[in-house]
């Protein structure tokens, strides 16, 4: 997403993908929307908006302002769009900003089991080359295509019960780059590349409705403690100056009727993904809850 | 000529048929308190088990069953709605000894939207 930036920031961090995503439940478990990358499931949501801050080297910055609508067409299968705008922020050089690519997914969330706690997604990433703005704040020159799965298992079957309230999610996709780079490296392509982020999460509305009323205060209540792992790594050589990145997010997210609010610290996983931590803090909308006979109901069921 | 024509147009038919078509809601009942509570331990057999959840319930379509340590039916069979509150289902439940007892139930929200959990709570002897 970010490749371009290697020449003008010497932050290989960047590349990591950030992008919000989409609720879904299973039976009591709720899988919030994590920050960093896509949940399991698919539904009629927006991120309205995202902020990300992230720090590179020797004064360096960048701003997300990022957002994201989600539109079912049937019940499990639906589109998404993603798109933000961005900033970079240099010593003594002037000021980039413009608009990244756009992100156009299509998802089908071909397997639920209530019982189980268990989801199961398929889906296609597509990402547009933006114009010559586009490419100044870092996006890519060419587009990609990225076939990708998801996935969401709780522990509510766990015999200790102080643990059912544990969840996992992940996300794996192979990016296929629209243009090849050449060993070359001045042809502005990409290698083709994985990109996967994984999570696990501890959810009080879980531990309050199914294993112990403690009678939290809301503010507790609703919050889901978790950690996001994001990755990104060249999948086939040359790799010209594309190294592995680790991106590791601890944060918590507040879960309520119609909306969630997210905050995570962005914690560079190895020396590839930075040198500071950055943050990032996101406010959901669940359409479904919220228009449930308009805007948040498929278009054919 | 006329598809190219059409193309900018189709994202916004797609959402003026979202706010026009009579959609199915997918607004989920989720568990928001019970009496007695979630993994409680209470001193007094209670009469009537109480759940309240986070959407209004269609309650003749709800399920609920209450059953102690051997796997025994204690509830009554039925599930009543709250007239004054659409949000709550009211169990009726046979007398309970001192035990632990499993709740498991199954919401349907006024949008048709199924949900589903269990919890236990104990009778303290």
């Amino acid at each position: 997403m970010f490749r371009s930036l290697l020449g003008l920031l010497p932050c290989v961090g960047l590349l990591v993908p950030l992008a919000a995503e989409a609720h879904v439940i299973a039976g009591a478990r709720v899988f919030p929307v994590t920050l960093t990358f896509d949940d399991p499931g698919m539904a009629d949501e927006a991120t309205l908006p995202q902020f990300v801050f992230q720090p590179g080297p020797s004064g360096q910055h960048q701003y997300n302002l990022e957002w994201e609508y989600d539109k079912t067409i049937t019940p499990t299968f639906g589109l998404i769009y993603n798109q933000g705008w961005d900033i970079l922020q240099q010593p003594e050089t002037k000021l980039h900003t413009g608009l990244e690519n756009i992100f156009i997914s299509a998802k089908w969330q071909f397997y639920t089991n209530p019982i189980t706690e268990t989801v199961i997604s398929a889906g296609i990433i597509r990402e547009f080359a933006g114009n010559r703005a586009t490419v100044n704040i870092g996006g890519d020159a060419y587009g990609s295509t990225a076939p990708t799965l998801y996935f969401g298992q709780g522990f509510g079957d766990l015999p200790i019960g102080l643990l059912r309230p544990l969840a996992i999610t992940g996300e794996f996709s192979y990016i296929i780059a629209d243009r090849r780079l050449n060993s070359a490296a001045d042809n502005n392509g990409n290698p083709n590349s994985v990109a996967g982020g994984f999570s696990i999460q501890y959810s009080i509305p879980y531990l309050q409705s199914q294993v112990q009323d403690f009678g939290f205060p809301q503010w507790i209540a609703g919050m889901i403690p978790l950690v996001e792992f994001t990755w990104f790594s060249p999948a086939e050589a040359p790799a010209n100056g594309l190294p592995a990145t680790l991106m590791i997010a601890p944060g918590v997210i507040y879960m309520a009727d119609g909306y969630q609010i997210g905050m995570e610290a962005l914690v560079p996983g190895n020396r590839a993904a930075g040198p500071h931590v950055g943050a990032i803090l996101q406010v959901h909308f669940f359409f479904d809850d919220l228009f449930p006979h308009t805007l948040g109901a498929p278009l054919f069921r | 000529m006329q598809n190219q024509m059409l193309r900018p147009i189709l994202p916004m038919l797609a959402v003026a048929l979202s706010l026009t078509i009579p959609g199915v809601a997918f607004a989920h009942a989720l568990l928001r308190s019970a009496e007695p509570a979630v993994g409680a331990t209470v001193k007094t057999a209670p009469q009537n088990l109480t759940l309240n959840f986070t959407e209004r319930l269609e309650a003749e379509f709800c399920r609920v069953e209450v059953t102690d340590a051997q796997g025994a039916r204690v509830d009554q069979g039925r599930v009543q709605g709250d007239p004054s509150d659409g949000k709550r289902l009211i169990v009726p439940l046979k007398p309970l000894k001192p035990g632990v007892y499993t709740v498991i139930w199954h919401a349907v929200s006024v949008d048709t939207h199924k949900t589903e959990g269990r919890f236990r709570f104990t009778v303290a002897q």
